[in-house]
C-alpha cells in the first residue's frame, strides 16, 4: 500500500480555553489521486478540519502530515499552503482592487515567480479552464 | 536716520521727529537695509545714543571690516591672526569673527530653536497622521490580508506590502508639503515686510533630506500597523468582517 498523501491523526481543535471542542482526536488518511468527501451537520466540525488540513490553522493537539512531513514543524504553513495545496473558499474571498487577471496570479506572488513567469502561468491555467483573456 | 522697514512700521519719513526714551530726534533720512536687522534699525550719533543708554562712554561692540588676505595666506589663517593682534593690543576686549557672533546671536539661536520645535511638532502631527491611516487601512482591509496570508504569502511579504504602502504616503506628503512650503516661501520673498529674511532659493540637498525624512517618518508611522496586520492568522483575519 502506498503512503498516503496527508494524513491526519488524533487531531483535536478546541476554542475558548477548551470549553468548545470542535475536533475530538480526528484520524484521517488521504490517498494521492483520491477524492473525499466530508458531511455533517451544522457545526459538526467540518470547517474546522479542513482549516487544519488546508494549514490555515493550527491543531491544539495532534498533527497533520504532507507526504509523511508534520505540518508546522517539518513544513513550514506558510511554503505548504502556497506550494502544495489549493482552498477554494466558500465565499470565494476574491480582492475586489485586483482585476480577474491579477486574482488569477495573487497565489504566484507568494512564490516569487517573475511577472513573465506569472503570466504565462495564469494564460495556461486560464486555457485550463476554457477562459480566453486578451 | 530710519531703516526702511522701521520707518514704514513707525509711518515715519525724512524730517518727521521721533521720540526715544523721552527725548525728541529728526529723522534725517531713510536708508534701504539689506536684512531685517539691518532694515529695523535706528543710525544715530554715538554720543545721543550713550545718553540715553545712560552707557556714556561705553560701547557693546565694535565692527572691524579687515582688508583682503594677504596673497599666499589663508582666510582662516589671516582672521585667527587679526583677532590675535586686536586682542593683544586691547587687553579685556574679545575679537569674534562676524559669523560666529551672528550664529550666537540669542535672537537668531532662538529663531533656530523655534524652527526645530516647529518642525519637530509637524513631523510629529505628520506621523500620526500617516500611523492612523495606515491602522484604518490595515483594519479595513483585514479579510484581504487573511487572504493572501492563506494563500501562502509570508508575514515578511505582507509586512513589505504595508511598509511600502507607508513609504509612498510619506513620500507623497513629503513631495506636497514641499511644494506647498516653496509656494508660501515664494510668497514671503514677495511681501515687503519678509521678503529680507525669506530667501525663495533653496538646496537639492535639503529638498532631498526633506524627502529622506517624509519616508522615513512614513515607515515609522508604518511599522506597528503593519506588525499588526503580519501577525494576523489567516483563519482569523478571513472571519473579519
Amino acid at each position: 500500500m502506498t503512503d498516503p498523501l496527508l494524513e491526519a491523526r488524533d487531531l483535536r481543535k478546541s476554542y475558548d480555553e477548551g470549553r468548545i471542542e470542535a475536533l475530538r482526536g480526528v484520524d484521517l488518511s488521504i490517498a494521492a489521486g483520491s477524492f473525499l468527501a466530508i458531511s455533517g451537520a451544522s457545526g459538526s466540525g467540518k470547517s474546522t478540519l479542513l482549516q487544519l488540513l488546508g494549514g490555515l490553522d493550527s491543531p491544539s493537539s495532534g498533527q497533520v502530515l504532507f507526504q509523511n512531513a508534520e505540518l508546522g514543524s517539518s513544513i513550514d504553513l506558510d511554503t505548504y499552503r502556497s506550494r502544495h495545496v489549493g482552498f477554494i473558499f466558500q465565499a470565494f474571498y476574491l480582492l475586489p482592487t485586483l482585476s480577474a487577471i491579477e486574482n488569477v496570479q495573487v497565489p504566484m506572488l507568494a512564490v516569487n515567480d517573475g511577472a513573465n513567469n506569472r503570466a504565462q502561468e495564469q494564460r495556461a491555467c486560464c486555457a485550463r479552464w476554457a477562459w480566453k483573456t486578451a | 536716520m530710519l531703516g526702511d522697514l522701521l520707518a514704514g512700521n513707525l509711518g515715519k519719513k525724512a524730517d518727521d521727529t521721533l521720540e526715544i526714551q523721552g527725548s525728541a530726534f529728526l529723522v534725517t533720512g531713510i536708508y534701504h537695509g539689506g536684512s531685517a536687522l539691518e532694515a529695523g534699525a535706528v543710525i544715530m550719533p554715538l554720543g545721543e545714543l550713550q545718553q540715553i543708554a545712560s552707557l556714556q562712554g561705553k560701547v557693546t561692540a565694535f565692527h572691524v571690516r579687515l582688508r583682503p588676505a594677504p596673497t599666499g595666506e589663508l582666510p582662516e589663517h589671516y582672521m585667527e591672526r587679526a583677532q590675535a593682534q586686536i586682542e593683544a593690543a586691547l587687553p579685556g576686549l574679545r575679537a569674534v569673527p562676524a559669523a560666529q557672533r551672528a550664529s550666537n546671536n540669542q535672537l537668531v539661536v532662538l529663531a533656530h530653536a523655534a524652527a526645530w520645535g516647529t518642525s519637530s511638532i509637524a513631523l510629529l502631527i505628520g506621523i500620526l497622521g500617516i500611523a492612523n491611516t495606515m491602522a484604518m487601512s490595515v483594519l479595513e482591509r483585514t479579510r484581504e490580508i487573511g487572504i493572501l496570508r492563506a494563500l501562502g504569502w509570508k508575514r515578511w511579504r505582507v509586512l513589505l506590502l504595508i511598509q511600502l504602502e507607508a513609504a509612498v504616503l510619506g513620500f507623497a506628503g513629503g513631495i506636497l508639503g514641499i511644494v506647498i512650503g516653496l509656494g508660501f516661501l515664494r510668497s514671503l520673498a514677495l511681501l515687503p515686510q519678509t521678503s529680507s529674511i525669506a530667501s525663495p532659493s533653496f538646496s537639492p540637498l535639503l529638498l532631498a533630506e526633506a524627502l529622506g525624512i517624509a519616508v522615513l517618518a512614513g515607515l515609522a508611522a508604518g511599522a506597528i500597523p503593519a506588525w499588526r496586520g503580519a501577525r494576523l492568522l489567516p483563519v482569523e483575519a478571513l472571519r473579519h468582517d
